[in-house]
């Protein structure tokens, strides 16, 4: 099967994890795992009432690079749909999916059973799973309010189909060094994707310091 | 006659499925919108018994349509049907005067029993 995720051991191979540039402490790393678990968790329990489908979470990877390199990553073509914090927590989540999952995602959203659709992608295919994604990640904003104790709001989700390598890497000419805390996602029998939580590393530093009773600036909300 | 419903949501497939929950159990769609701006321009013109409004939408939010509708017509009736089911933004949903708030995803029975339950 063709994959449009990173394998842990590639994630592993990003510039970055193994060579030491990134100064995160073993204490920051655990909490932005644990973020990036309740942001996962709630959002897929959201996937799965979506889709009446089991949908299963690796544990978390967490790895650092910059965007542009990310996305070069990724095998083309591919569905991009991005969901940006505009207050309360910083960054953003990036959900991937090969064009034939999101064609038996919006399938099944529409009261289909996924199987035997032909695999063309048109708006509303494009509506459908950008509106799984607001709901996945619209659910785990409720979760982490309530344990954060803080309004959290989110952008409406940005989709985009990325055909070639060339695009991929033109989609974020940021070289700015981000944090990646990723979840494989297995939905039933039908297929496996990535989502992704992505913050700017100073962001994610100063978010860890204000969770532990710190302050943060721009923080807003 | 039929009741009529208004259905706001940036989301062109959470309007297609809204409209067909609704449709099929006898109400009529006579208006749509795509954010909080188009949301009062199209209530103004059209006056439905019931609107369905979405928060996070582009070029002005949920939240903000519903005191923009409410000040124009404070009989107003409006669902919120939004993701964002955090306490905080329920308060002011209600604050603003939304009369129900559903938290997305939902079954259709429940879409359809709160809209029963105000417009009868």
């Amino acid at each position: 099967m063709e994959k449009a995720f990173l394998s842990q051991a590639e994630i592993d191979g990003l510039p970055g994890t193994s060579n030491g540039r990134v100064n995160l402490s073993e204490q920051e790393r655990d909490i932005l795992g644990e973020i990036g678990n309740i942001n996962a968790s709630s959002s897929s329990t959201a996937l799965s009432e979506i889709l009446k489908q089991r949908v299963l979470l690796d544990a978390p990877a967490i790895s650092f690079t910059n965007l542009n390199e990310l996305h070069q990553r990724f095998e083309t073509p591919y569905i991009l749909i991005e969901i940006e914090y505009t207050s309360g927590i910083p960054g953003k989540n990036l959900f991937i999916l090969k064009s034939e999952d999101a064609v038996v995602i919006s399938d099944i959203m529409m009261g289909g059973n996924g199987q035997d659709v032909t695999c063309k992608i048109d708006e509303l295919t494009l509506s459908a799973v950008s509106e799984a994604m607001n709901q996945m990640i619209g659910t785990s904003a409720t979760s982490m309010s309530e344990i954060f104790d803080k309004t959290i709001s989110i952008s409406p989700p940005r989709v985009r189909l990325i055909n070639v390598k060339e695009e991929a890497a033109q989609i974020e000419p940021d070289k700015k060094e981000v944090v990646v805390i990723s979840f494989k996602l297995k939905i039933g029998e039908l297929m496996e994707n990535q989502t992704m939580l992505v913050m700017n590393l100073d962001a994610a530093k100063e978010y860890v310091r204000y969770l532990v009773g710190g302050t943060a600036d721009g923080l807003a909300g | 006659m039929a009741k009529t419903i208004m259905i706001v949501d940036d989301a062109a497939f959470m309007r297609m499925m809204i409209k067909d929950i609704v449709t099929k159990n006898g109400y009529e769609v006579i208006g749509e919108a795509e954010n909080g701006i188009q949301a009062l321009e199209v209530y103004e013109r059209v006056r439905p018994d019931l609107v369905t409004m979405d928060i996070t939408m582009p070029e002005r939010d949920g939240i903000s349509a519903v005191k923009d509708i409410i000040a124009i017509d404070p009989a107003a009736r409006i669902i919120m049907c939004s993701a964002m089911g955090q306490q905080a933004l329920v308060l002011d949903a209600i604050k603003a005067g939304a009369i129900d708030f559903l938290v997305k995803p939902f079954e259709a029975d429940r879409v359809l029993h709160a809209i029963e339950r105000i417009l009868i």
